[in-house]
């Protein structure tokens, strides 16, 4: 399968970080990926995306390009889980997250090792990776990020 | 109507049927997920939808059960049908567990459409009612006119959230729901193994369907 992980775009700054929506510019930002992402011709049969305002938003931007469903889960909220891995199911499946939790779920699901100082995902990157979505059962693909998209 | 109180409005329906998993509670929880479709559809949002969805169709069969159940039907068909709901309530208390709070969540924090997003939510709402007359009176089927009771619903729910007036709606889909439960029970009774009475609740599908479309 095709996993891809995506962090949230630019959000505004807030008390309730449930509540933080995107700003415009991180709006505008990851169109710019979700063109270049519809370039590349990727397309999702699933989106997994976390509660939280900046991530559902993330999420909604990627309408173009996803084939099913879009499900929120609070898996993706703390610490990468066995959970979330069993959720992924399907070929194409996309995770729309925040950090660290994302570069560590990336690590794991790379290297088998928890901890994910090694990766560095910004806002609005999206990183693909490709195996079994196990601990150590993936390769990444490739990495995007948003400033690329920009270009 | 504000978001967060339909949001509170389903929170406290889930918490209800994951207590005692009643007909109130049913049909309050499906109430409020539908009106929370209605309110994304309004803002143009795919996300969430799927989810609440899952829930609406999770307890569908409940409300079917419990709609039969609430006719005074007597004797092995009433058994059967007490026995299947035992069986379904069993079967979806899953759908009411924890993960349900992420979709409080997420759904709690959306911002409100805009003054042209409702206008224009309204205007596919209504567009979708007079879509659905048209091909109802067109075939006159029974599955036309559960199309057309599901878009009466969806108008009934964009009206709601505008502050609009909704008793026409309103009537209408009770009329037109008539024909749809009976349908549902025609379903229920072929299901429970009466063919012969299944036939004749049929007859009575066949009559109203003509009725309700023309």
């Amino acid at each position: 399968m095709e996993l891809f992980l995506i962090r949230h775009a630019i959000a505004e700054d807030g008390d309730d970080d449930d509540a933080r929506a995107l700003t415009k510019k991180g709006g505008r930002r990851f169109d710019a990926m979700v063109a270049l992402l519809e370039a590349l011709g990727v397309r999702f049969d699933r989106v997994l995306h976390s509660p939280k305002l900046r991530a559902v938003q993330t999420a909604e931007r990627l309408h173009t390009l996803v084939d099913g469903p879009f499900e929120v889960t609070n898996h993706l909220v703390g610490a990468p889980s066995k959970a979330l891995l069993e959720a992924c199911v399907g070929e194409r499946v996309a995770l729309v997250g925040h950090e660290p939790m994302l570069s560590a779920l990336l690590a794991w699901l790379v290297t088998g090792a928890a901890g994910g100082g090694s990766f560095e995902l910004k806002k609005g990157a999206v990183a693909c990776l490709e195996g079994e979505p196990r601990p150590g059962g993936m390769t990444v693909r490739w990495l995007i990020p948003p400033k690329v998209a920009r270009a | 109507m504000r978001v967060t109180d339909q949001v509170e409005a389903l929170r406290e329906a889930i918490a209800r049927c994951r207590a005692r998993l009643d007909a109130d509670a049913v049909h309050d929880a499906r109430v409020a997920a539908r009106r929370l479709i209605a309110f994304l559809a309004i803002a143009e949002l795919r996300v969430l939808r799927h989810d609440l969805r899952r829930l609406v169709r999770g307890l569908g069969r409940l409300r079917d059960l419990d709609v039969a159940l609430e006719a005074p039907l007597g004797g092995a068909f009433r058994a059967w049908l007490a026995g299947e709901r035992r069986r379904e309530a069993a079967r979806v208390r899953p759908l009411l567990a924890a993960g349900v709070e992420a979709v409080f969540t997420a759904l709690t924090n959306l911002p409100a459409p805009s003054a042209k997003a409702q206008a224009q939510g309204l205007a596919r709402a209504r567009a979708g009612v007079g879509r659905r007359a048209r091909e109802a009176k067109r075939v006159e089927t029974i599955d036309a006119v559960h199309a057309l009771r599901k878009a009466l619903r969806r108008e009934r729910y964009v009206r709601e959230w505008l502050g609009l007036d909704v008793r026409a709606l309103r009537d209408r889909q009770e009329l037109v729901g008539v024909a749809c439960d009976l349908a549902s029970l025609r379903r229920l009774i072929l299901e429970a193994g009466d063919e012969r009475a299944a036939a004749v609740v049929q007859g009575g599908v066949d009559r109203l369907v003509p009725l309700l479309t023309r």
